[in-house]
């Protein structure tokens, strides 16, 4: 081929890759930081100023509509507290503390970072988006009024002022400014909603959920103290009740949803706060009774950093008559819809769970699920499986 | 387990399985997938998703090599000879499928972007596979010569399918807020032009350096350093620069075999070493895929792999009679390009990246489908290789090199 063609074309094909350079640094550039441009604000101020109430509707749908993907329902409600670290779930719930359940709010696709945590200022438009468990958007948009101090029995907690009506439905919901940036969550607190910055969330996980989340990091379960119902069911005035249990966790050998864990290295545990001496300074084995059912048993748990090998490696490794392996075959029965009111959607259960043992008994098919339920007296002590680890709740007849 | 004992492991079990399914008479690269399923993290789990995270690098150099193979193709004299035929060929296969899974979609409800951007993916034909069952095949003929020609064609439409189709998601996201533009319509156009024409542009300037530097070069071992280090450089690049590996080392083979007197001499000490890198390229392929996948397909699933067997079947037949391609080409094309894997995973990343929304739909159904594709894809493929009486033995055992093939 001709020397000076194929010289023209290198030139030409150099000056293409050139151009494209160029226009993809300044298409980047250009690019709005997630997801709305900052220019928004001034967008919005120019509508306020022209008067066009519908274009402002119209306007603040177009942001909901845009920050809506990123928000999820949380279908895990662990105790480990807040997570910002993953980049794909954003909140869980604050531990041991009945008197605020966060629900949920998450930045979904895996992969991104993690919203940018904004303060905001008085005047500020602030979207509140959240999503119900069946997936639906909730979403309403006011003026930011300030900050007040708002007492939850007896936590007093900063609350951001909203120029908007919280109902039950936004709980767990997310706080963004119109350029997308996080600034608070929707919580429940006293029974009603209220919104708190970012910072208060972050402060309360901080002094609240750390030794939940230690035990939880540490040892792979999570507990919760015993309420009268449960105090009653187990014939206990002391100890606390196993409700989450890792499945790849080594605890998962000696304990079980539905355990009441009476004490630790021959210490009577009490509240959730006793689980204290587990977190401590080595050992890392500890002692515990454990009661199951009627009979009291002593079983040693290990902390997760000391097993060796991967927690699913010893899990398989373990005596095969001690508990399934994580492979083995589906069990239980899929719960295909709870309904609200009844004693299981008030017990927590919710559509996908899967349903192992109704009254210490398992669940191998819908036929013995239904019998168990129906024949069941009192209340009952259910254990589920969401989300690769094992829950127990009581149900209430 | 570690990557590099990983990799062990993942060479001499595809080799094990590689033999094993020989007395089934089913091809290596079908076996290769199925040793990557079985030691990937769907069943044995000896492969891990961090494994294949850092082996990603593997497939990625895997998929610029062989599509570097298939850039020999497109040899100037060869492309104005039969080029229009296959335009058409491949333009009425690919239209087909997309049409017909586009429709397909819509009429089981599903929202018309979701239906639009399937449709696109279903364009493409996996590369790799096929031309590996070529290879094993040791096939040679105008058929094979068809066959080659429409694989990489049609990976060049699929791109430009769904980039169309993403900026029709663009704009019409942008008409919803009022907000359509000059500005806003270029900047949704601006990577199809880029994913083309600038990849184009790199996979020539690499071509070109390739071929000038060929002529210098007289040991086989330093051309394979000079031939892999082209299509790393190209791979790399058009990475960092956001343009498309696929056809950017697509662009570099072509001008290799056009420019360069060597290119057959290169091409066959490419074939002569890239084996392994391939034998590890479809088992980490294998690995990737998600067999959990498979029960949630579903009806969707269901529709879209019968719609784009029924295009890609339909419009093959169709357009090799009418651009008059031999007998063995109208009966036989159409079940080849069966195979769907490499770009079409590619295109569901991007699917989730730009179109969050919808990407779980486009997600499921892609990965799903993937899994039956590269299972049927390489049987019926080497079925119809064989049919078309172009598979010739092995002499002395070994693989030929792909000009040697083609080019009879």
């Amino acid at each position: 081929m001709n020397r000076k063609y194929l010289a023209s074309l290198a030139l030409g094909a150099a000056l293409v890759l050139a151009i494209g350079i160029f226009i993809r640094g300044r298409l980047q550039r250009a690019q709005p930081s997630a997801p709305a441009p900052p220019s928004e604000a001034s967008a919005l101020q120019q509508l306020s100023q022209d008067g066009q109430l519908e274009r402002i509707s119209d306007f603040l749908a177009t942001r909901i509509a845009a920050v809506a993907p990123r928000v999820v329902y949380i279908a895990t409600v662990g105790a480990a507290g807040f997570r910002f670290g993953q980049g794909d779930t954003l909140v869980t719930t604050l531990a041991g503390r009945p008197v605020i359940s966060v629900a949920a709010t998450a930045r979904d696709t895996g992969r991104a970072a993690p919203p940018a945590i904004a303060e905001p200022a008085p005047n500020d438009w602030l979207l509140v988006v959240g999503r119900t468990p069946e997936g639906r958007v909730v979403s309403s948009a006011g003026l930011f009024g300030g900050r007040a101090v708002r007492q939850c029995d007896n936590e007093s907690l900063a609350e951001l002022v909203l120029g908007v009506a919280l109902h039950d439905s936004f709980a767990g919901a997310g706080l963004f400014n119109l350029d997308g940036q996080l600034v608070g969550m929707v919580v429940r607190c006293a029974g009603q909603m209220a919104a708190i910055p970012m910072a208060e969330a972050t402060r309360l996980l901080a002094t609240t959920a750390s030794l939940a989340a230690r035990v939880w990091d540490g040892y792979g379960f999570a507990v919760s103290p015993l309420d009268s119902l449960a105090r009653a069911y187990f014939a206990s005035d002391s100890g606390v009740l196993v409700v989450t249990v890792r499945q790849d966790a080594p605890a998962a050998l000696a304990l079980r949803p539905g355990d009441v864990i009476l004490g630790v290295d021959d210490q009577r545990v009490a509240a959730p706060d006793d689980l204290a001496v587990l977190v401590g300074d080595p050992p890392a084995e500890h002692d515990v009774v454990r009661r199951r059912g009627k009979s009291d048993a002593r079983v040693r748990i290990l902390r997760r950093d000391v097993v060796v090998g991967t927690p699913t490696d010893s899990a398989r490794s373990a005596d095969a008559g001690i508990r399934l392996a994580e492979r083995s075959p589906p069990e239980g029965v899929i719960i295909d819809a709870v309904r609200a009111e009844s004693p299981a959607g008030r017990a927590g259960l919710r559509r996908g769970d899967r349903l192992l043992e109704v009254g210490g008994r398992a669940v191998r098919d819908p036929r013995t699920a239904r019998r168990l339920l129906e024949r069941r007296e009192g209340a009952t002590l259910v254990v589920f499986e969401r989300d690769s680890a094992q829950r127990g709740v009581l149900l209430p007849r | 387990m570690n990557e590099l004992a990983s990799l062990g492991l993942i060479l001499l079990f595809a080799l094990l399985v590689g033999h094993l399914v020989k007395f089934a008479r089913v091809p290596e690269v079908t076996g290769y997938l199925v040793a990557g399923m079985i030691v990937g993290p769907s069943a044995l789990g000896w492969v891990t998703h961090e494994n294949l995270e850092a082996l990603h690098i593997f497939s990625e150099v895997g998929l610029g090599l062989i599509l570097f193979s298939i850039g020999a193709v497109f040899e100037l004299g060869r492309v104005r000879a039969i080029g229009r035929r296959l335009v058409t060929l491949t333009l009425a296969e690919s239209g087909l499928a997309a049409a017909l899974v586009f429709v397909g979609m819509l009429i089981i409800g599903q929202p018309w972007p979701v239906a639009l951007l399937l449709g696109a993916i279903a364009v493409e034909t996996g590369a790799a596979s096929t031309l590996m069952v070529i290879r094993e095949n040791n096939a040679a003929g105008p058929f094979t010569e068809a066959l080659t020609g429409v694989i990489g064609l049609n990976n060049i439409f699929a791109l430009v399918a769904f980039s169309l189709a993403a900026v029709a998601l663009d704009v019409s996201a942008l008409a919803a807020t009022g907000a359509v533009s000059v500005g806003g319509i270029g900047r949704a156009l601006f990577p199809l032009f880029w994913q083309l024409v600038g990849s184009a542009a790199l996979g020539f300037l690499v071509g070109l350096l390739l071929a000038s530097w060929a002529s210098q070069v007289v040991e086989s071992g330093e051309i394979l350093i000079l031939l892999i280090g082209c299509v790393l450089l190209t791979v790399g690049v058009s990475t960092v620069l956001g343009l498309s590996p696929l056809v950017a080392s697509l662009a570099v083979g072509a001008t290799m075999a056009n420019l360069s007197g060597k290119s057959r001499r290169l091409f066959g000490a490419l074939s002569r070493t890239d084996p392994p890198l391939y034998v590890i390229f479809f088992v980490l392929a294998g690995a990737d895929l998600d067999l959990s996948l498979l029960p949630s397909l579903g009806l969707l699933g269901l529709v879209y792999v019968l719609c784009r067997a029924t295009g890609k079947l339909a419009g093959a037949r169709l357009a090799a009679k009418r651009t008059r391609f031999p007998e063995p080409v109208r009966r036989l094309l159409g079940m080849s390009i069966f195979a769907q894997a490499g770009l079409a995973v590619g295109l569901v990343l991007v699917t989730r990246e730009r179109f969050p929304d919808i990407a779980p739909t486009v997600t499921t159904v892609v990965l799903g489908a993937v899994i039956v594709f590269e299972i049927a894809g390489p049987l019926s493929a080497r079925f119809a290789l064989d049919r078309s009486g172009e598979s010739r033995p092995h002499e002395g055992g070994d693989l030929l090199p792909l000009d040697e093939t083609s080019s009879v």
